[in-house]
């Protein structure tokens, strides 16, 4: 088995190699090596991907990295673990090299989310870890999906899908008009969509993310809109297999700004829907209009014909559980992040975290 | 002997082998020694000696021999 590291400025080079074409699972897509060599925070030499490769040549595992950085400690090299994968019949002993190799790539200064079961019970049992923040949310289920969730699940009910369809359509119909008078509400907030953060968007999100550990602005924000790691599912078969996020049928972002009667502005609203999946990885608002952005929520629900939204904000998520709402299902999700005890004690004792920190935002 | 006690660590960690674990034995030779077999072995030898290995020793650590040396030199 050998490894390879692959730097930022080595990424561009490694998806047109022989290793990488000729590989039947590949460690990276074209468009996250083109969105990862423009990441505004990472220098070239910052290595990007780990892989290891077995004596036929082929990739066995591999392990990921987004580099981040802290603006109040800006030397400081740290990175998102941002994928891990071994080849179970051929990899299985790639995978501890390859996480050390990380580790030390980054002098342990490393932080995980969103862990399977077993990335947790690894790092946890490995004593170089520590949780440092729960994010607690929750998943407001608007309109049923019944026939995408239950032939996913198993391709064997494909042949239901005609009969999920109707019954799917025949219950939003019903939904729609049960909760018409809250998705319907308007707003009285002015709402502008913008292809790009500007100047007064992004002085409005410097001074509502004081407290952010990581306080991602105009330069980070427009680099995740415009190089996005999922694109459109095309109908190519493909020849090469990618276990992580690559192809939707649908993915967007959308910036929002929100004005009052004013014309003050009060939000700048990140969207991000993913087949019907709408979140919103970065938001930062003027607390006296919760009320009023909750609305505009629904609105962008409804036109965007999102069936679920994904919140980590607790501010939002109470005002969002507060009143009666339309939402027929509620399923509460956390997330844990974990950090090496190394970096553990560089940050601030206190700090927020948007629900798009790391590569949460992309997928 | 520190060797003896980590042979016998590898055979609580990985019981299911029924392999002779030697200095020469890797984690490729034990079906078990997957990776979080690999952390709990690391543990379970960490917490046997009272030490710590750091990075650049988990590193090199390629076959069971390795393992001994490292701790051997942190037991001086």
């Amino acid at each position: 088995m050998r490894y390879q590291e692959i730097t930022i400025k080595e990424l561009a080079s490694f998806v047109k190699s022989n290793v990488y074409l000729n590989s039947k699972n590949i460690p990276i897509t074209q468009q996250r090596a083109l969105s990862q060599i423009k990441n505004p925070r990472a220098s070239k030499e910052d290595v990007a991907l780990i892989i290891a490769i077995d004596k036929q040549n082929e990739i066995v595992g591999f392990i990921g990295a987004l580099p981040e950085k802290i603006p109040a400690k800006p030397k400081l090299k740290i990175a998102w673990n941002s994928c891990w994968w071994i080849d179970r019949k051929n990899g299985q002993k790639a995978a501890i090299p390859l996480f050390l190799k990380f580790l030390k790539a980054y002098d342990q200064n490393v932080l995980f989310r969103d862990l399977t079961p077993k990335t947790e019970e690894i790092l946890m049992r490995f004593n170089k870890f520590e949780k440092i923040k729960k994010l607690k949310g929750f998943r407001y289920f608007l309109f049923l999906n019944s026939k995408e969730i239950i032939t996913k699940r198993n391709r064997i009910f494909i042949i239901f899908s005609p009969i999920l369809q109707v019954t799917d359509k025949i219950t939003n119909t019903f939904l729609f008009y049960k909760n018409k008078k809250h998705l319907t509400k308007k707003s009285d907030l002015k709402a502008v969509k913008i292809n790009a953060i500007d100047k007064e968007a992004a002085n409005f999100i410097k001074e509502h993310q004081k407290k952010e550990l990581f306080k991602r602005g105009e330069k980070e924000l427009n680099w995740i809109l415009k190089n996005p790691w999922i694109l459109k599912k095309t109908l190519k078969k493909d020849v090469q297999f990618y276990y992580f996020s690559d192809t939707s049928r649908k993915f967007k972002n959308d910036i929002y700004k929100l004005y009052n009667l004013e014309n003050n502005l009060i939000a700048v609203l990140f969207f991000n829907n993913n087949d019907g999946l709408v979140k919103i990885p970065f938001i930062y608002f003027n607390a006296d209009y919760l009320e009023e952005i909750k609305n505009f929520i629904f609105t962008y629900l409804l036109q965007e014909k999102a069936n679920s939204l994904l919140i980590f904000n607790p501010l939002l998520n109470k005002a969002l559980q507060d009143s009666n709402h339309p939402f027929w299902y509620i399923k509460p999700l956390n997330k844990d992040f974990v950090v090496s005890k190394k970096l553990k004690p560089l940050l601030p004792k206190e700090y927020d975290f948007q629900d798009g920190e790391g590569d949460f935002v992309f997928a | 002997m520190i060797a003896h006690e980590i042979f016998t660590l590898i055979k609580d960690t990985f019981p299911n082998s029924d392999i002779t674990i030697t200095q020469n034995t890797t984690a490729n030779d034990v079906d078990e020694w997957d990776s979080l077999g690999h952390i709990m072995l690391i543990q379970a030898i960490e917490e046997k000696f009272k030490i710590e290995f750091d990075l650049d020793e988990l590193l090199e650590f390629n076959q069971v021999g390795d393992i001994i040396e490292a701790v051997k030199k942190k037991k001086e």
